[in-house]
């Protein structure tokens, strides 16, 4: 398992700094970092922001390994993919708790916006009307992928739409 | 098309439909036709037949661009319930 130690290690190794550099600059005891990187330990919360600033990573990175992806990009021609193998993710967590996660490949929605279809027509949910689907369509088209649409609702509904 | 269904208390049921005895020509007519007959009980904006067949002929379509592993809708309820839709 990918504990925080492990990422400490792992960072620190690939910035090319031993454990009492480390140490130093934070101003700890070499001791300390290696009791971090064995699990025999955490680092203290306030080294938290200094410490993520020299591994070169986010706290988020670093407590939970998650990497921060960018919430929408737009990618130069040569690196974008045919439309036609993208999948559009309808993704809607209710605040009871209920989970509908909808994937449509984007030469449906092509069709779907082709043929005039709207979202109200195909599931009656009047939240989604104003949800422009030809405008998705477009901005995909020009190399936009990413979380295109994130709604939250006044009733703690979260509607999101992304594009993969 | 299968649909897989889990229950809150962990029975799971799987059922298996060939996708063209549900989704063809007749089931699209008698589909549009049925939406549109309750339109007024639901609301549900009205739907015409040339425009629901190029859908559907598109589904079939995706499906063997997929693999036939195109899970179309997955829902899980707040009490455990799952249900999918694998076209």
């Amino acid at each position: 398992m990918n504990t925080i130690g492990k990422r400490i290690s792992e960072y620190r190794k690939k910035k090319n700094l031993k454990q009492d550099e480390l140490a130093e600059m934070l101003g700890v005891s070499p001791q300390a970092v290696s009791k971090w990187e064995n699990d025999l330990s955490c680092p203290d919360i306030s080294l938290l922001p200094e410490l993520s600033r020299i591994l070169g990573i986010s706290i988020d990175e670093l407590v939970q390994g998650k990497k921060e992806e960018p919430i929408v990009s737009v990618l130069p021609e040569e690196q974008r993919k045919d439309i036609n193998k993208l999948m559009l993710r309808i993704v809607v967590d209710s605040e009871e708790g209920d989970r509908v996660r909808v994937n449509l490949p984007m030469a449906l929605v092509k069709v779907a916006i082709e043929t005039g279809i709207a979202m109200p027509q195909i599931n009656g949910n009047e939240a989604l009307k104003n949800i422009d689907f030809a405008q998705i369509f477009t901005l995909v088209e020009n190399g936009a992928i990413g979380n295109l649409v994130e709604v939250d609702s006044a009733d703690g509904d979260t509607v999101r739409i992304f594009v993969e | 098309m299968k649909i897989d269904i889990t229950t809150d208390e962990g029975k799971r049921v799987l059922l298996w439909f060939p996708t063209r005895l549900f989704l063809n020509r007749l089931t699209v007519a008698i589909g549009v036709a049925y939406i549109n007959k309750s339109e007024r009980d639901y609301g549900v904006p009205k739907l015409s037949y040339s425009q629901v067949l190029p859908l559907v002929k598109e589904i079939h379509r995706q499906r063997r661009i997929q693999g036939r592993k195109w899970t179309l809708v997955d829902v899980v309820s707040a009490d455990g319930e799952c249900v999918k839709i694998i076209l």
